[in-house]
């Protein structure tokens, strides 16, 4: 074949399918063939490469460890200790203005300067699973990889780059690690942890004395305690322990004292590692101690439709005041949509699961159409796209009674079946449809008293504890989106709308969020009969609700 | 010397060469191997023995080559130990890229700010088709599942939003506006 005799767009194409392994057998040959007779064509091939390691690189971390790594390369050659890469690499990461993600990829070279050549050998090709577990995680994010599942077990020298968000690791004999990020660890071995940088939290109970922190400059073993650990990628370590004791080990501490120093409770230290390492006590905070994760949706569960995906919610576990507790979905308290009002800017849409068409029809009464979100449990139905307001509400929401000609404010209004009491952790849960495509944050919201009084206020919502980066969150079954007509002016009510087409829609994950009436600035035990729910405007993605719940009086 | 000190040393180095140079090995790995977990298990491998010949190499050469020479040998280790898995090129083909790519010059310098500058040019659609294959690992196909266009379609698409951006970079590093 002549060396321009190939079409480039073909070759393109081809190369895409070969990655999306989706080209066909003929295909296949005809890509090899391209290649095998055109030098061009391998060029080309060779380029398509590049720039997709390239993308992938850059939208897993933003931007690289390696331009950074190249602009160092200059100055570096020569050999020089751990903390003098640390340092430059965070002071030049700093001067071009990076995101703390960059840190963090920059970071993994330098941290992994401070372990020993025996790790590296047993490391990354070797790597074999210990019995530390991954249990819990709280909008965490990892830098180009997925989160674990809760309860999966981790792999020996595996680091974890945590750019959002909080993680808690469970080791065997009982000591817990709540990691923040952003933070770069790892597991050394079953009652070890090496955190490269950022901030850690430990409780080893009764048993679980002599589980050990590695940091770069320091080693931290535990003698029954609490202690929290900061530590950077320059080598600054400090520890402070809230109770019990720990032993603190590293360059030139405690040399009266066989290298070792013990802090006792309400006390902290700081080591620093420049061409000498340096410790000094420093006055103690308990400040940034995690006892637990935050209260939140911890995951649910739910029945799978034909298609092997989720549809109808079965239950849902909830972290209320530290404590999980799992409600299933009969335990919930019910509610009645009194008011659902789009905005000018959104169209009325509205989602089922699918039915036979025959059951359609039933959408043709208003009440049939607010059982979507009060009446069923299903994930894949609710109304969708209401209305929203870029400013919280800081009054009433005007309410408009059912079938009125005035629409009133923008917004779904619902009136629960009993009242919810106010009680620790979240009271009610939201559940919402979103495209892998959109927002995966999940969609932002006001959540607001249905009647104001001093003190009661609006609370915004942006972020989901089931995220579209949890594991937890379920794909959903396939289902219809309804368009509505607009016959006259807008705003409308959902009730004078009639159907102008539907579609089916498929690839949504269900996420979810717990809300704290304390929040809305409710008492404790404060009995509350509704709530109104607003998109907040931000972007043109609006929020989707499938399902809300309020969780029983926990005493 | 203090063994352990010179062990240290060297492989502080090693991580310093290996960790400047790991993208372009993994994309020549990559480029050997269509499918993106079997170059990644191969780039484990294949740091590995790098790390353990490290001794070996010649410090008065460029690393890349020689990273790649060891990646080279993995790749077809690879191949032996996996015959017959399903789009993966012949012995034969592969062969002929190896040869050519290292015969390529290898500088990557100011790639991903001129991909980042670049990118800031697409349109939404543009993006959010890159971020479903490359942020969240999705395929084509299922993004053309999901959003109803035809799958052809969307291949075409992708590949000419690279084309755009390979159009973009190529200009920017030879223009020097990268910065």
């Amino acid at each position: 074949m002549n060396q321009e005799e190939f079409d480039r767009n073909e070759l393109q194409r081809l190369i895409e399918e070969l990655w999306d392994g989706t080209l066909s057998p003929a295909n296949f040959q005809r890509l090899q063939v391209l290649l095998l007779q055109s030098d061009q064509a391998c060029r080309e091939y060779f380029r398509t490469v590049d720039l997709g390691c390239d993308l992938r690189e850059y939208f897993h971390g933003e931007t690289t460890q390696f331009p950074i790594a190249n602009r160092l390369s200059s100055s570096s050659l020569a050999p020089q200790s751990s903390l003098g890469w640390g340092v430059l690499s965070l002071r030049r990461a700093v001067r071009y203005g990076v995101a703390a993600g960059v840190l963090i990829a920059v970071g993994w070279s330098c941290a992994t300067f401070m372990r020993t050549g025996r790790e590296l050998a047993s490391s990354p090709a070797e790597a074999a699973l210990s019995d530390v577990r991954w249990v819990a995680d709280a909008n965490a994010r990892l830098f180009d990889q997925a989160l674990p599942p809760a309860g999966n077990r981790i792999a020996f020298g595996k680091d974890f780059h945590l750019t959002h968000g909080l993680a808690s690791l469970q080791f065997p004999a009982g000591a817990t690690a709540i990691l923040e990020a952003p933070s770069i660890f790892h597991v050394v071995e079953n009652d070890r942890l090496f955190v490269t940088t950022g901030r850690c939290s430990v409780h080893a109970p009764p048993g679980a004395q002599g589980f050990r922190v590695d940091t770069m400059s320091a080693r931290i073993v535990d003698l029954g305690t609490r202690f929290r650990i900061d530590t950077n990628l320059s080598g600054m370590t400090e520890v402070a322990v809230i109770e019990g004791e720990a032993e603190l080990k590293g360059d030139n501490i405690g040399e009266a004292t066989d290298g070792a120093l013990r802090l006792k409770a309400q006390q902290a230290f700081r080591q620093t590692r420049g061409m000498e390492s340096v410790g000094v006590m420093i006055d103690y905070s308990p400040d940034g101690y995690l006892v637990a994760l935050p209260d939140r949706v911890v995951s649910y569960e739910a029945e799978v439709a034909d298609d092997g995906k989720a549809d109808l919610l079965n239950a849902v576990t909830v972290q209320r005041g530290g404590e999980i507790i799992r409600y299933e979905v009969d335990d919930l308290i019910g509610f009645d949509v009194v008011h659902f009002v789009e905005t000018e800017t959104s169209s009325v849409d509205m989602t089922t699961r699918v039915v036979e068409p025959s059951q359609l029809r039933d959408l043709s009464t208003s009440e049939l159409r607010r059982g979507l979100l009060d009446r069923d449990r299903s994930l894949c139905s609710g109304l969708v796209n209401p209305g929203g307001s870029t400013t919280p509400l800081t009054s009433d929401p005007l309410l408009s009674p059912l079938g009125a000609v005035e629409p009133g404010t923008p917004g779904i209004g619902i009136r629960f079946h009993q009242p919810i009491i106010n009680g620790p952790g979240p009271d009610v849960i939201l559940f919402e449809m979103q495209s892998p495509i959109y927002p995966p944050e999940g969609d932002g919201f006001h959540v607001s008293p249905l009647k104001f009084r001093p003190g009661l206020k609006t609370h915004t919502i942006e972020v989901f504890d089931i995220t579209m980066h949890s594991p937890a969150a379920l794909a959903i079954s396939d289902f219809y989106l309804f368009h509505f007509l607009r016959e006259d002016a807008f705003p409308r009510a959902v009730e004078h709308v009639s159907v102008a087409n539907a579609s089916i829609h498929s690839g949504s994950r269900a996420l979810a969020v717990g809300i704290d009436l304390s929040d809305l600035g409710y008492g404790e035990a404060d009995a509350v009969d509704g709530l109104f729910f607003q998109d907040i405007l931000d972007d043109e993605f609006q929020f989707d609700p499938v399902f809300i719940g309020g969780l029983p009086h926990q005493r | 010397m203090d063994p352990e000190l010179s062990t240290r040393d060297a492989y502080e180095e090693f991580i310093c060469l290996y960790s400047q140079h790991r993208g372009q090995v993994f994309a020549f790995i990559h480029s050997l191997l269509s499918n993106r977990a079997d170059a990644e298990d191969v780039l484990q491998k294949a740091s590995l023995i790098m790390w353990r010949k490290f001794e070996q190499y010649d410090r008065t050469k460029a690393f890349l080559p020689w990273a790649n020479g060891l990646a080279r040998f993995e790749v077809l280790n690879f191949l032996r130990s996996s015959p017959g898995r399903k789009l993966q090129f012949d012995y034969e083909l592969v062969s002929r890229l190896a040869t050519l790519r290292e015969a390529e010059s290898a500088d990557s310098t100011g790639r991903l700010e001129a991909l980042s500058k670049c990118s800031e040019s697409l349109k939404t659609d543009e993006r959010e088709l890159l971020e479903w294959v490359y942020k969240r690992d999705r395929r084509v196909l299922d993004f053309a599942i999901a959003t109803g266009y035809a799958p052809q379609t969307v291949y075409n698409r992708l590949a000419a939003i690279k084309r755009k951006l390979e159009r973009c970079i190529e200009f920017r590093l030879v223009s020097g506006t990268h910065p």
